[in-house]
C-alpha cells in the first residue's frame, strides 16, 4: 500500500516512489476568531521544561487547548554545504541533529549510494543497520527518560539515564564516538572494538519497562493524551495507531528482510500507545543487533554525477534526504526530517487536551526541533 | 424613635427627587441612627439593624459618587431601605408585610427601569410575590392560631414552615436549590441598587426566618431540611460564583452561598441537641450575616467602577470607591483569619459537627456531610472571590502608578479589627488563656454545653501576631529593597492575558457533566445551571400540560365545569375538616 510520507524539497514523497511537486495538501481546522474566554498563552523559547529553544503558541480557554502552533524558528540554521565534497558534506550532516546522527548520514549515503555505480557490500550495509538501531534504542530510552521526568518520577528517571549513558559507552567502545561523529564515510566504518556486547541492555531495561507501565500514576498521564490516529503519520506516532508503516520494510535499500524482527504496533493512538511501541522497539533492536556479525570494513564508492533519494527509518519516523550531484560536489539537497512531520501531528494531537497532558505528549513524540530549523545554503 | 428615622427616610426619599446627592446624604446619616437604635435594643434583632445600618451606609455613601442614572433611582433605592426599614422593625403582621411590599416594588422598578432586557424585572417580581404569597398564607395561619395581628409566641409550627419557604425565596434558595434567578434580577440593576438588594433584602428575608423560628414550637425536621439545603445552597451557590463570568452575577451567586450558610445555621438552631450549640448557632446567624453584608456591599462598590459586565472583557475605572470595595470585600474572605468571614464559617463548621458529635447517631450524619459540603463550597467561594478582585482591582486598571495607598491600609486595617471584634457576637462564649498571653475576652471557644469545649480560635491574636512579626521582619531587615524589573517572557514580548475565564476553566472541565460544559468549535464554551434548565423544562411542560388540560376539558361544557365545582367543594371541605 503506497502511503505518503511528505515535502522532500521539490519531490513529493511516498512510502515506494516520489512525485515532483507539492504534496496534496490538507486543510488543517484553522480556528481563526477567538471566542469570549480565549487567549493566546506562548509558551517557549526557552522555559523549563524545554529541551530545546521552540516557541509554541496555545489558543485556550484556559485548561482546554483550541489550537496550537510550534514555531521551530528559534533554532532556525543556514548550513553551508551547496558545493562542498560529498565527505566534507558527511561531516555537517551528522552534526545537523547529533541524537540522529547515523540516521541523517546514511540516509544521505543512501541517496550517494543510489546515484553511485558501485554495489554496496552487505556487511557494510548491515553496519549501518547496526549503527541506527543502536540510535534507535538510545534515543527510544531517552524519549521514556523524558516521559518519567515530566512525571517527576526520579527514580525510574536515574534508571534510565544511566541506562542511556551505558549505552552511549558501548557505542563510543564500539565506533570510536558516542554519536557517530567521523564513523561514516566513502571509504569505511569505523569500528574500533568489534566484541561489545548489549545483552545487559535487555535486561536491565525490562526491569525499568515493566516498573512504569504498571504504574497507574503514570500510565494515566499517557492514555487518551494526544490522540491521533492520521494516516499521514510516521515512525512511532503510526505504529502506536495501529498503521504497520515502517521504512525498514518498505525501503529495502537496506537489508531490513535479511533479520529476524517485527515491527511493533499498538492500538491506542496516544502517547501510551508510542510508549509501548517505542519500548518494544528497543528489545526488536537488540534482537536485530545480535544478529549482526560485527567487523571492521573497508570499501569504496565511486560517485557518480546525478541525483537520488535515501531514506531510512529514524527512532521518530521517515527520515530521507534528496542529493544532487555535480563533479563529486553537492550541488542541491532537501531534508525531509521526521520531526518536521511529528509536529504536525503533535498539533493536530494536542487539540481539546490540557495544559497538564503538554509535556507528556510533547515528548511521546521525540520531536527534535535541531533537524527542523535547517537550511542548507 | 422608630417614627423618626422613618420620618426621616421619607424626607430623603422626597429630597432626593429634586436633589439626589442631599437625598442619598440624608439617608446615610439616617442609616447611622438606625445603627444607633439596633445598638440600644440589645437583642439579636438589634443585630440585623445593625448590619443592615451600615450597609445603608456605604451604599449611601457610594451612591452620591455612583449615582448616574437619572432622578428616579435615588428615591425608588431610598423607598426600598425604608421598606426594610419598616420589615426589620414590624410589630405586626400587617405591617411586616407592608414594609415587605415597600421594599420589594421599588427595587422590581429599578431593575424595569435599568432594564436592558425585560425579563430580569419580570423574573424579580415572579419570585418576589410568590415569595410574598407564603410569607402571607403562613402569616395568615399565624394570625387564625395566635388571633393577634402581633408577632407572639406560637403554638403552631405551621406558618413556621410556610414562610421558611417564602423567605428562602427571597434569599434566592428555590426550589430547594440554587436557580439564576436571584443572579439574573440583582445582575440587570445599578450596582448601588445591586449592594442592597444583595446585602439586605435577602437578610430581611434571613431575619423573617429567625424571627418566626424564634417565635414558634420546635421542628427539628425543618431544621435538618433547611441543613442540607443551606450545605447544597453553600455548595452550588459557591461553584456557580466561581464560574460565573458576568460581575454582578458571580456576586448573586455568592449571595445565595452566603444565605446557604445562613439558612444551615438556621437548621443547626431548630435541630439544637442542646441549649449552648442553639445559642452558639444563633451568634453565628449574625456573624454570617454581618460578614455577607459588609463584603457584599463592598463587592457591589467595585462593580459600580467597571465597565462591562463580563468579567474577561471588563474596562475598570480605578478609584477610590473600588478600592475600599475590594478592602471590604477581603474582610469576608471565608476561612482566613482575622477576618469575620473566617470567623462566620469557622463558627458554622464548628456548630454543624459540634452537632454531630453530641448526637452520635445516624442524624450526626447530616450535619456531617453538611459541614463537609459547606468546607467544600467555601473554597470555591475564596476562589471565586480572589477571582473577583484580581480581574477587577489587581489585573487591571493599574496605570503604572503606584497606588497611594495610606488611608486604604487604614481603612484596610479597621476592617480587620473588624473582624477581631468578631468577639462581639459571640458573647456568651469569650474567653481568655493568660499561660498564653491572650487576656480574658479575646478567644471565642465553641462549646456544646456549659464548661465543654470543642474549639476555639482568637483572631485577635492572629492580628498582633501579624503586626507583630511583620515590625520585627521590618526592625530587623529594614524596609524592604524593592527592584523592579521589566516581565520576562522567554524572550519574546509578553502579550498574554490570562482571562477570568480561563481562571474558573478547570473547574469548568473537571465537572462538565456537573455543568454540562460544551465546547465547541468557533463558539463559547458555556456551562449551565442544571437547576435552572430542570426549572425551564418542568414549566415548559407544564405550559404543554395546561394547554392539552384547557383543549380537553375546559371546552366552554357546562357539565364539566359543574364537575369541576363539585370536587373543588369536596376538596375543601375534606380541608377544612382536617385543619
Amino acid at each position: 500500500m503506497r502511503r505518503l510520507i511528505g515535502q522532500l524539497g521539490k519531490f513529493c514523497l511516498y512510502s515506494d516512489t516520489y512525485f515532483e511537486g507539492t504534496c496534496p495538501h490538507i486543510e488543517n481546522e484553522e480556528i481563526a476568531n477567538s471566542p469570549y474566554g480565549a487567549f493566546n498563552f506562548t509558551y517557549g523559547p526557552s522555559a523549563g521544561g524545554l529541551f530545546e529553544s521552540v516557541g509554541i503558541d496555545i489558543n485556550t480557554f484556559g485548561e482546554y487547548i483550541r489550537n496550537i502552533k510550534v514555531n521551530p524558528n528559534y533554532k532556525k540554521r543556514e548550513i553551508r554545504i551547496l558545493d562542498k565534497s560529498i565527505e566534507d558534506a558527511i561531516l555537517y550532516i551528522e552534526r545537523i541533529n547529533a541524537a540522529f546522527s547515523a540516521s541523517h548520514v546514511i540516509s544521505f549515503l543512501s541517496a550517494i549510494d543510489k546515484i553511485s555505480e558501485s554495489d554496496i557490500d552487505s556487511d557494510v550495509l548491515n553496519l549501518r543497520i547496526l549503527q541506527i538501531e543502536m540510535e534507535r534504542i538510545r534515543n527510544n530510552l531517552f524519549v521514556i527518560e523524558r516521559l518519567v521526568e515530566s512525571a517527576g518520577f526520579q527514580v525510574p528517571l536515574y534508571q534510565l539515564q544511566y541506562l542511556i549513558e551505558n549505552v552511549n559507552r558501548k557505542i563510543g567502545k564500539l565506533f570510536g564516538h558516542r554519536y557517530f561523529f567521523g564513523v561514516n564515510s566513502l571509504r569505511k566504518i569505523n569500528i574500533n572494538d568489534p566484541k561489545v556486547d548489549f545483552t545487559g541492555i535487555e535486561r536491565e531495561f525490562k526491569t525499568i519497562y515493566e516498573d512504569i507501565i504498571e504504574n497507574r500514576i503514570f500510565i494515566d498521564r499517557l492514555q487518551g493524551n494526544g490522540i491521533i490516529k492520521d494516516e499521514r503519520s510516521i515512525g512511532p506516532a503510526a505504529r502506536a495507531a495501529g498503521f504497520y508503516y515502517d521504512a525498514r520494510i518498505e525501503d529495502e535499500f537496506l537489508p531490513y528482510k535479511d533479520f529476524d524482527f517485527k515491527i511493533s504496533t499498538y492500538n491506542s493512538a496516544d502517547a501510551f500507545g508510542r510508549l509501548i511501541v517505542r519500548s518494544e522497539e528497543i528489545f526488536e533492536s537488540l534482537r536485530i543487533i545480535s544478529q549482526i556479525k560485527v567487523k571492521s570494513k573497508e570499501y569504496k564508492i565511486k560517485v557518480n554525477d546525478g541525483e537520488g533519494i535515501g531514506r531510512v527509518e529514524s527512532p521518530s519516523g521517515d527520515l530521507a534526504y534528496f542529493v544532487k550531484v555535480n563533479n563529486g560536489k553537492v550541488v542541491n539537497i532537501d531534508l525531509l526530517s521526521p520531526s518536521s512531520i511529528n509536529i504536525e501531528l503533535f498539533s493536530k494531537s494536542m487539540v481539546k487536551n490540557i495544559f497538564t497532558d503538554f509535556p507528556f505528549n510533547w515528548e511521546s513524540f521525540g520531536i527534535w526541533i535541531s533537524e527542523v530549523g535547517v537550511r542548507f545554503i | 424613635m422608630i417614627y423618626f428615622i422613618y420620618l426621616l427616610f421619607i424626607l430623603s426619599i422626597f429630597l432626593s427627587i429634586f436633589k439626589k446627592k442631599i437625598g442619598y446624604a440624608l439617608s446615610a446619616i439616617t442609616s447611622i441612627i438606625f445603627v444607633y437604635y439596633g445598638i440600644t435594643i440589645g437583642n439579636i434583632y438589634g443585630y440585623f439593624f445593625i448590619i443592615s445600618g451600615l450597609v445603608w451606609l456605604f451604599s449611601s455613601i457610594f451612591s452620591i459618587f455612583y449615582d448616574t442614572y437619572g432622578r428616579w433611582l435615588s428615591p425608588l433605592f431610598i423607598t426600598s431601605i425604608l421598606g426594610m426599614t419598616i420589615a426589620l422593625t414590624a410589630r405586626t403582621y400587617i405591617e411586616f408585610l407592608a414594609g415587605w411590599e415597600i421594599m420589594t416594588i421599588p427595587a422590581y422598578a429599578i431593575i424595569g427601569l435599568n432594564r436592558k432586557l425585560d425579563s430580569p424585572a419580570f423574573i424579580f417580581m415572579g419570585f418576589g410575590e410568590l415569595s410574598t404569597i407564603l410569607i402571607f398564607a403562613g402569616f395568615i395561619y399565624a394570625y387564625t392560631t395566635s388571633n393577634s395581628f402581633y408577632f407572639t409566641a406560637l403554638d403552631t409550627y405551621i406558618p413556621l414552615i410556610v414562610v421558611t419557604f417564602g423567605f428562602m425565596i427571597k434569599m434566592g434558595i428555590f426550589p430547594f436549590l440554587v436557580t439564576e434567578w436571584l443572579p439574573i434580577a440583582h445582575g440587570n440593576s445599578p450596582a448601588n441598587a445591586s449592594a442592597i438588594l444583595s446585602a439586605t433584602m435577602t437578610l430581611v428575608a434571613a431575619y423573617g426566618i429567625v424571627k418566626m423560628m424564634l417565635l414558634s414550637p420546635d421542628i427539628p425536621i425543618l431544621g435538618y431540611i433547611l441543613m442540607g439545603i443551606g450545605g447544597f445552597s453553600v455548595f452550588f451557590g459557591a461553584l456557580y460564583a466561581y464560574i460565573s463570568e458576568h460581575v454582578k452575577g458571580l456576586l448573586a451567586f455568592s449571595t445565595i452561598e452566603n444565605n446557604g450558610a445562613i439558612l444551615s445555621a438556621i437548621g443547626v438552631y431548630m435541630t439544637y441537641p442542646t441549649k449552648t450549640i442553639a445559642e452558639f448557632a444563633l451568634d453565628v446567624i449574625v456573624t454570617f450575616a454581618f460578614a455577607h453584608s459588609i463584603a457584599k456591599t463592598g463587592l457591589f462598590m467595585i462593580s459600580g467602577t467597571v465597565e462591562g459586565e463580563a468579567l474577561s472583557k471588563l474596562k475598570i475605572i480605578r478609584n477610590k470607591l473600588g478600592e475600599i470595595g475590594g478592602i471590604l470585600l477581603a474582610s469576608s474572605m471565608s476561612g482566613l483569619l482575622p477576618n469575620i468571614g473566617g470567623v462566620a464559617t469557622w463558627s458554622l463548621l464548628e456548630s454543624l459537627f459540634m452537632e454531630a458529635y453530641i448526637l452520635h447517631s445516624t442524624l450526626s450524619s447530616i450535619s456531617i456531610i453538611t459541614g463537609s459540603v459547606i468546607a467544600m463550597g467555601e473554597g470555591f467561594a475564596s476562589a471565586a472571590m480572589i477571582k473577583f478582585i484580581s480581574y477587577t482591582q489587581v489585573f487591571k486598571g493599574i496605570t503604572g502608578k503606584s497606588a497611594k495607598i495610606t488611608i486604604f491600609s487604614i481603612i484596610g486595617f479597621v476592617i480587620l479589627i473588624l473582624g477581631s471584634l468578631s468577639y462581639l457576637l459571640f458573647r456568651n462564649f469569650i474567653y481568655g488563656v493568660p499561660s498564653l498571653g491572650i487576656p480574658n475576652g479575646f478567644i471565642i471557644i465553641s462549646e456544646y454545653s456549659s464548661g465543654k469545649i470543642f474549639g476555639d480560635i482568637s483572631p485577635f491574636y492572629v492580628l498582633i501576631l501579624i503586626v507583630v512579626f511583620s515590625l520585627l521582619t521590618l526592625g530587623i531587615f529594614g524596609k524592604p529593597k524593592v527592584r523592579k524589573t521589566n516581565t520576562w517572557n522567554n524572550g519574546i514580548k509578553p502579550r498574554e492575558e490570562y482571562t477570568a475565564f480561563a481562571f474558573a476553566n478547570n473547574i469548568r472541565l473537571m465537572l462538565s457533566k456537573l455543568l454540562r460544559t460544551e465546547i465547541k468549535r468557533d463558539s463559547l464554551e458555556t456551562s449551565t445551571d442544571i437547576f435552572w434548565k430542570v426549572m425551564y423544562y418542568i414549566a415548559k411542560k407544564y405550559v404543554i400540560f395546561s394547554r392539552l388540560l384547557a383543549r380537553s376539558y375546559m371546552n366552554s361544557s357546562i357539565s364539566w365545569y359543574i364537575i369541576y365545582m363539585i370536587l373543588a367543594f369536596i376538596l375543601i371541605t375534606i380541608l377544612v375538616v382536617i385543619l
